[in-house]
């Protein structure tokens, strides 16, 4: 199939790099890390399954550099640090836990779906937190230009619309329509790198314009 | 039962876009929720600079009314007294033996603090003020200032004076007060240069000194009442700049629209 999510990921990371290579907070620099990582990742799964290579390894490395990314990435961009970090924390460690006991139940070369899930709900979970925080705060924050709140955005977006597709994982492969999971994954990842290419705008403009 | 390929895919269709549209669903609420926030900011900020205003406007009524009081006693009361003084001395003067050159001296004291209870209480008054104009109050101001010896000025109007209202007039001119209070307290200054300048739509009065200055950062506006006129000048929608370079004096420049 062609890489369209693979190319909107590739699109997002130049966009990251052009406009938030300077930035001075951390965590968007290692948000272009990951961006890479994962680019290559997807680049190389798509390779694989092209020509008829197993996977799911691959993407149970992604899986755990997503969860390590967001748990970093969240308790950095969170309104109320501390809650932030709880969330992070907690979210993390069961989600090892969980990831765990499926590799060694299932071994590394299974998807572990029930630990994407679990990704997924967490991750819902802290980006609807973050909204309450910033419902919260008592001062107004411009939500257009708000950089945070597109990441938070393209997250909680992407993964309220995957909880289905990882639900329904095992489906997918039993009666064969795996091409459907993955146009269901393509229209998510445009919506996701849409939303975080739009958040390096704003960072971008306002570092230029402070 | 068995449930089909096209079902499954129904199935996973529904629940996909139920959740996308969920999550869309709370993302618009917050910008909503968001948007309505800054509106209530926006107006509780509105009302805020109204009562603000409000209470400066009210601020300055009393303080122009204790100021009306406070000239009316000079005029009717301490005035009388000093003037009944004077004459008694006259009385004394020609029914007694007593040192005349003494007396002609208390006589010249009187008269100098009659003229300048008279001139306090033209500067204070405010209905003294309505039937002057504005440039000619501050001429007043100076030659009152001027009288001392302590401050010389110079005193320019640009364009054709126009007319202010009432309010406007008695607040610019308590600015101009105070900045010449400011000058004698604290400047050290020898001269004052007092320009008008009559605009299309503003007047501005530029207040320059040759003082020792401050640093305007340093100090802030908390201090020497420069608050204070900056809050007056902002009450009919004005503004005052205070520049000031140390060793080289001050200059406020007051800009007034006319509505």
């Amino acid at each position: 199939m062609f890489p369209f999510a693979q190319i909107a990921e590739t699109l997002c990371l130049l966009c990251g790099t052009l406009l938030v290579g300077k930035e001075i907070e951390k965590h968007w620099h290692w948000f272009i890390i990951y961006m890479l990582l994962v680019s290559i990742g997807d680049w190389l799964g798509w390779w694989m399954s092209g020509v008829g290579l197993q996977n799911q390894l691959l993407y149970n490395i992604i899986t755990v550099l997503e969860a390590v990314f967001m748990a970093y990435f969240f308790s950095s961009i969170f309104p109320s640090k501390k809650t932030g970090r709880y969330m992070a924390f907690i979210g993390f460690a069961c989600f090892s836990l969980l990831f765990v006991s499926e590799l060694i139940n299932n071994g590394i070369h299974k998807y572990a779906s029930d630990s994407q899930i679990f990704l997924c709900v967490w991750l819902i979970l802290v980006a609807l937190g973050y909204f309450y925080f910033l419902m919260k705060d008592d001062n107004y924050v411009p939500l257009h230009t708000h950089p945070e709140f597109w990441f938070v955005t393209g997250v909680l977006l992407f993964y309220m619309g995957s909880i289905g597709t990882n639900l329904f994982f095992t489906y997918f492969y039993q009666i064969n329509i795996v091409n459907f999971r993955t146009i269901i994954f393509t229209f998510l990842n445009i919506i996701l790198y849409g939303c975080w290419s739009y958040a390096f705008i704003c960072k971008y403009r306002k570092r230029i314009l402070s | 039962m068995q449930v089909s390929e096209e079902d499954i895919v129904l199935i996973i269709v529904t629940i996909t876009s139920i959740f996308l549209i969920s999550g869309g669903f709370v993302v618009l609420y917050i910008s909503i929720y968001n948007s309505r926030k800054h509106k209530y900011l926006q107006e509780k900020q509105n009302l805020e600079t109204a009562y603000q205003k409000q209470l400066l406007q009210t601020r300055l009524e009393m303080q122009e009314e204790t100021f009306s009081t406070i000239s009316r006693e000079i005029h009717d009361n301490v005035g009388q007294l000093l003037s009944l003084a004077k004459v008694q001395l006259n009385i004394a003067q020609q029914h007694s033996h007593t040192d005349s050159l003494l007396i002609n001296d208390i006589k010249s004291n009187i008269g100098q603090a009659m003229t300048d209870l008279r001139d306090i209480a033209k500067s204070l008054s405010s209905e003294r003020l309505q039937l002057i104009s504005l440039s000619q109050a501050v001429e007043q101001e100076l030659v009152r200032i001027g009288r001392n010896g302590i401050l010389s000025y110079i005193f320019r109007i640009l364009g054709e004076e126009r007319h202010l209202s009432e309010p406007r007039k008695v607040v610019v001119f308590r600015i101009i007060q105070e900045c010449l209070q400011n000058i004698l307290k604290h400047s050290k200054a020898q001269e004052v240069t007092i320009d008008f300048e009559f605009g299309n739509d503003l007047l501005q009065v530029a207040i320059r000194d040759n003082g020792i200055g401050f640093d305007v950062h340093k100090s802030g506006l908390g201090g020497m009442g420069l608050l204070n006129i900056t809050q007056r000048s902002e009450l009919f929608g004005g503004k005052a700049v205070i520049e000031s370079i140390v060793g080289e004096g001050t200059t406020i420049t007051l800009m007034i629209p006319y509505v």
